[in-house]
């Protein structure tokens, strides 16, 4: 029973490759640029690239392959159910027809559509997953800080947004242990989560979410009294430890990234979308 | 419902950067109606060791055998098993996930399927087994309990299920005196009384050694000493030296032993130490 071990989204491995060093800011950028050039791929050929490029990265931060694909474990069977409804739902007029069963019919566009949804959200998965593997918390608040000023200006509290989403980051681990917690409690009196069809063992856990939602207040109370008791009063007036420096390896690297979104761009409008 | 370890290990996060080893090859047999104490420091495996105990664990290396029932085998029944070996876990907020004293207490029974007069009895038995009174708790909030109550609370959960094996992980932690000397009253009469083999996890000596006859060290995964109580509070030097701390008592008697009074080692009792250190005076006093 260790829910844990397969989450890595929000989790960083500290390291000190040329990867971990980078300013925040140029991996947060980098990270930017190349999920909104996935939402423009329509073929496959792109993501063979992108499978390139990412697998470089995980070779630079010295991220053990398995540690990084293992992360994408749980959301398989959210996959899985996308795909089946893309295969089933998704029609264009001229496309053939795989195979019909009761109402509904399996068609050649669905099966590409399936795989490039599910193609799409691995990939956004994986390169944010990077980005967090290789980022520390508190390296990531100073760059997303430092990127949002601009909106600072015209009044939006970036700090208090940006400690918003870290924290949310952060409980990503935190509800899992949670979880456990609560999942062992209840097996050691008599519950089979591990028992029964797929019906039986999802209505197992409706018991399980109420104390876990009960606990994040909890937790997230605890937290709020911990950070004023720090004097933490939002983001007027803070200033930073360390400053941020963009260096000669992070000019590199976003001519890097630059170049092969050029490349990617190019691949995209060469192959035109398959649907 | 004798309890059988044979080479168990265990590791957290395996395949990951984060792998931790956290059991390394643990041997170990506990028998009916024993009171056995695991103390050792955070981190040396204690509360894994115990939670492979009700099968919260399934051993990749290594067998736990309930009763001659192997934990890893398929055909054993886990639900039952884990009815008949009780964990009671460190912290009764994961424990207690009901939202009233009786509809937790009675969580075990109802998984069971019992007719509702026996779930009825089995919580009055259980909530005045732990001197909670039934009319006066069963309806109570969870969150309006004490401390102490919670974890009174939390073993009358575990007791419903009657349970032959009792694993209290740690249930004194946090717990002002008071609090503790009653949840101890409580454990000391349920070994005496119903016979329950006992194993008692702790990080403090003081409440492991008034109870049990028999203590296990553990330090980084491994058993380093299983003995007698007596006989385990006599290597005083060893349990200090892997930052484990001895009870007030013993830590005067080997004070008393360094500066040369002749006192026997492995004292943890206070009546007995105060006997042995009366005998030691009169001694002196005589010889001088």
């Amino acid at each position: 029973m260790e829910l844990t071990k397969n989450i890595t989204l929000g989790v960083y491995l500290p390291g000190s490759t040329s990867i971990h060093r980078l300013d925040p800011r140029t991996k947060i950028l980098a990270a930017a640029i190349l999920i909104i050039l996935l939402l423009f791929v329509r073929t496959y050929e792109p993501y063979l690239l992108f499978s390139l490029f990412l697998f470089a990265v995980v070779l630079l931060s010295r991220i053990p392959v398995g540690y990084a694909l293992c992360g994408l474990k749980p959301m398989l069977p959210v996959l899985a159910i996308m795909w089946v409804f893309q295969l089933f739902l998704f029609k264009t007029e001229d496309t053939a027809v795989l195979f019909s069963w009761w109402i509904f019919e399996a068609t050649e566009a669905g099966l590409h559509m399936g795989n490039l949804i599910s193609l799409r959200v691995l990939f956004l998965f994986t390169t944010t997953t990077l980005l967090t593997l290789t980022t520390s918390v508190v390296s990531l608040t100073d760059g997303l800080e430092s990127l949002l000023k601009p909106l600072a200006k015209v009044g939006l509290p970036t700090q208090e947004l940006v400690m918003t989403l870290v924290i949310a980051l952060r409980f990503v681990l935190i509800l899992a242990e949670e979880l456990e917690k609560i999942v062992k409690a209840q097996m050691a009196r008599g519950v089979a989560f591990d028992r029964g069809n797929f019906l039986q063992k999802t209505k197992k856990l409706f018991p399980v979410f109420l104390p876990l939602f009960i606990g994040a207040f909890k937790r997230a109370e605890e937290l709020i009294v911990a950070m004023e008791a720090r004097s933490y009063t939002g983001g007027r007036g803070r200033t930073k430890m360390k400053t941020l420096r963009f260096g000669r390896v992070d000019l590199y690297s976003t001519l890097a990234t630059l170049a092969f979104s050029a490349l990617l761009v190019f691949t995209i409008l060469r192959s035109g979308p398959l649907y | 419902m004798p309890l059988e370890v044979i080479d168990l290990c265990h590791s957290y996060k395996e395949g990951t950067p984060f792998v931790h080893e956290a059991l390394q090859g643990i041997n170990l047999y506990i028998d009916d109606g024993e009171f056995v104490g695991i103390i050792g420091p955070t981190r040396s495996g204690k509360s894994t060791l115990a939670q492979h105990f009700n099968a919260l664990y399934i051993p990749r290396r290594g067998k736990v055998l309930i009763d001659g029932n192997d934990t890893k085998d398929k055909n054993t029944d886990l639900v039952r098993l884990r009815h008949r070996v009780g964990y009671v876990f460190q912290n009764p907020d994961y424990q207690l996930f009901a939202s009233t004293v009786g509809e937790d207490v009675s969580f075990g029974p109802r998984r069971q399927n019992l007719p509702p007069e026996e779930i009825k009895a089995r919580v009055r038995e259980s909530l005045e087994l732990v001197g909670l009174d039934y009319e006066a708790f069963f309806k109570r909030d969870i969150y309006a309990l004490s401390g102490g109550q919670k974890r009174r609370a939390a073993i009358a959960g575990v007791l419903a299920c009657k349970p032959r094996i009792l694993v209290l992980d740690d249930i004194t932690a946090g717990l002002d005196p008071a609090g503790r000397e009653e949840i101890l009253a409580v454990i000391a009469r349920l070994h005496s009384e119903n016979q329950i083999t006992t194993i008692f996890v702790s990080s403090s000596m003081d409440d492991v050694s008034v109870l049990a006859e028999r203590i296990i060290v553990m330090h980084e995964g491994r058993i380093i000493i299983d003995d007698t109580t007596r006989a385990v509070f006599s290597r005083a030097d060893e349990l200090e030296e892997i930052g484990l701390e001895l009870p007030e008592v013993t830590v005067l008697v080997e004070k008393l032993r360094k500066l040369g009074y002749k006192l026997p080692p492995g004292l943890f009792n206070i009546e007995e130490a105060q006997a042995a250190i009366a005998m030691a005076l009169d001694q002196g006093r005589a010889e001088q």
